[in-house]
């Protein structure tokens, strides 16, 4: 067990920013470093529920965001909380898990393994209540304002109407915190929150650049822009050519590798959108016994997974 | 709503069957005066506040349950988690043996139950895991305790586990051609004459009552679709029950379509028809 640091709002560690939030906790219990409590951080929240889409961007952003040094925070729930943690983590960052019960009472359960990986990696456990308070899930989103309140900026990955990100997005926009949101398609539910954010006066943020510049913190010089500084003789850019040629080639290859000409009007069917059995079988006009026929075969050749909802999915 | 539907497609009752339905019935005192022999098949649907007993059967002198009533018929269960867990364990034996023996201190008497049982449930507590239109509220443990009161050797025994998403409103409207029950009723009636003609020589009248040895002699695979099983073995993570149950369904489905031997397309809907443990149980 590690120990258990009461910090309260006296203290030279408790967070600056955190004082600065309205009804701040009087006392927070940290577990881990706390070195880093007052350093520059984003947040990411999103979604439990979260799609490829926002599992891809999660990543990403966390990845590239925990390069440049910042601290990454978020709330330990599965979903896209878990996944902005860890990648974080990929690339040696440090990472901030907030959460809304006592460190005894760690929730999701499944998460303790994560809670054990964050204090090997030199994070911190934040927690305004003591050890042994248990789960109680409304008050779960009164953490939400310790995430946003700890932070420089919140990054909305993906979030459903009146989900608990939004409530996170709300409290940064109190606090008149930067709020960044990556834009979904206007169909997708994960992304009616998102959305919502954007036309409330979030920011959109398509790279990770946008996120940075407003955190006041240098742009990454993409490798492209550097490698051009580095050489600029024309035969070496023509060798990149063809390079970047013969990529697109295997890229190409990769995706169509694999797929028999039986189902590949499947296969072409839900390559970029997810359907249900009965949609395919709609569009392709085709039987549904057909139809099932052909997605066992596809899915004991590994190349679909049917998800409840019977909906139809590439697998990764 | 469709699985009152049910009773309209099943086939017609042999006069044998009739016999010993009519004489389960019989015994249970449940038997109408109108119909002093029943020649449909019944159709039972207990509430779900059931108690065990009256599900298998019993009493100081055991009468006859639920599942005895519904010999030769359907038992159909609606709202499956909410059934007392108890309740739905103890019809593991008697689906499988195809008889219940219940002993008490008067008398130990065995009654058939050769019953399809026929169940359905919600996804989850709220009711819309997994839907497109409407966001489900349910935490993952409140779904994954909701799914828990369906034990796995229990789901292994239900042989097509089928997910249907809600129905749209232009749906109900629309004037698709579809088939009708009658239609469908000639069909299974010609499926199960082809069964009760296979299996005149022997004590069983369906693909259901197959014996492993029986199996092998009338639920005869060809290359191909053995490496497809055993793929599907291997990938899906099935049981040895689940072969067999599998084969049977494959049975069933070239039966209605009227083929000799089984073929690719018959195993593999067969098998796509045991899909919901995977998607939802794991």
């Amino acid at each position: 067990m590690n120990k258990i640091y009461e910090i309260d709002d006296t203290n030279k560690y408790y967070p600056i920013k955190l004082l600065k939030i309205d009804k701040h906790p009087k006392k927070i219990y940290v577990m881990g470093n706390i070195e880093i409590l007052n350093n520059k951080s984003l947040a990411i929240v999103g979604s439990r529920d979260n799609t490829k889409y926002g599992k891809y961007y999660a990543s990403y952003f966390a990845q590239k965001i925990a390069q440049t040094g910042i601290t990454i925070v978020s709330g330990l729930a599965i979903g896209i909380d878990s996944i902005s943690h860890q990648n974080s983590m990929f690339e040696k960052g440090k990472t901030i898990a907030v959460i809304g019960s006592g460190f005894n009472n760690i929730y999701p359960p499944e998460n303790i393994e994560l809670v054990n990986q964050i204090l090997e990696n030199d994070g911190a456990i934040i927690s305004e209540y003591s050890a042994e308070i248990p789960v109680d899930l409304k008050k779960f989103p009164k953490r939400n304002r310790i995430i946003s309140g700890i932070s420089d900026g919140v990054l909305v990955v993906e979030a459903k109407y009146r989900s608990g990100s939004s409530i996170t997005a709300k409290y940064a926009f109190e606090q008149e915190k930067e709020v960044f949101c990556i834009p979904a398609r206007i169909d997708d539910i994960t992304g009616k929150g998102t959305n919502n954010l954007i036309k409330e006066g979030a920011n959109l943020v398509t790279d990770v650049n946008e996120i940075l510049i407003k955190l006041g913190e240098p742009p990454i010089v993409s490798e492209k822009n550097e490698s051009k500084k580095n050489k600029s003789v024309i035969s070496n850019s023509k060798k990149r050519k063809n390079q970047n040629v013969q990529m697109n080639k295997t890229k190409e290859k990769h995706i169509d590798r694999i797929v028999e000409s039986e189902y590949l009007d499947i296969y072409e069917l839900i390559k970029n959108t997810p359907m249900d059995i009965d949609e395919i079988s709609r569009t392709l006009k085709m039987a549904i016994f057909e139809i099932n026929t052909k997605l066992t075969m596809m899915e004991l050749e590994g190349y679909i997974k049917i998800f409840p909802g019977n909906i139809v999915k590439i697998k990764e | 709503m469709m699985a009152r539907r049910i009773p309209s497609i099943l086939p017609d009752l042999s006069f044998d069957e009739a016999l010993e339905t009519t004489k389960i019935h019989s015994i249970a005192g449940v038997l109408a005066k109108q119909t002093p022999l029943i020649t449909t098949r019944p159709f039972r649907s207990p509430h779900h506040t059931i108690s065990p007993t009256s599900l298998v059967g019993g009493g100081r002198i055991p009468k006859p349950g639920e599942i005895s009533l519904a010999h030769n018929g359907v038992l159909f269960l609606d709202e499956f988690p909410e059934f007392n867990k108890n309740t739905l364990e103890v019809m593991r034996g008697p689906l499988e043996d195809s008889m219940v023996t219940i002993g008490r201190v008067n008398a130990t008497l065995t009654y058939p139950c050769n019953f399809m049982l026929v169940a359905s449930m919600n996804p989850c507590p709220c009711g819309f895991y997994g839907s497109k239109d409407k966001e489900c509220t349910c935490t993952p443990q409140a779904i994954q305790k909701y799914m828990g009161k369906i034990s796995g050797p229990l789901l292994d025994r239900i042989d097509i586990q089928v997910e249907v998403t809600p129905v749209k409103y232009e749906k109900l409207q629309n004037n698709e051609i579809i088939e009708n029950s009658k239609e469908i009723k000639q069909r299974v009636n010609r499926a199960r004459k082809i069964q009760l003609e296979r299996y005149k020589d022997l004590d069983i009248y369906s693909n259901s009552s197959l014996t492993p040895n029986l199996m092998e002699k009338y639920c005869k695979l060809d290359e191909n679709s053995k490496s497809i099983l055993k793929k599907a073995f291997e990938n899906l993570g099935l049981s040895a029950r689940a072969h067999g149950r599998i084969l049977k369904v494959a049975r069933t489905i070239a039966d209605l379509d009227g083929k000799k031997e089984i073929q690719v397309n018959h195993i593999t809907e067969a098998i796509q028809y045991r899909n919901l443990d995977k998607k939802y149980w794991k």
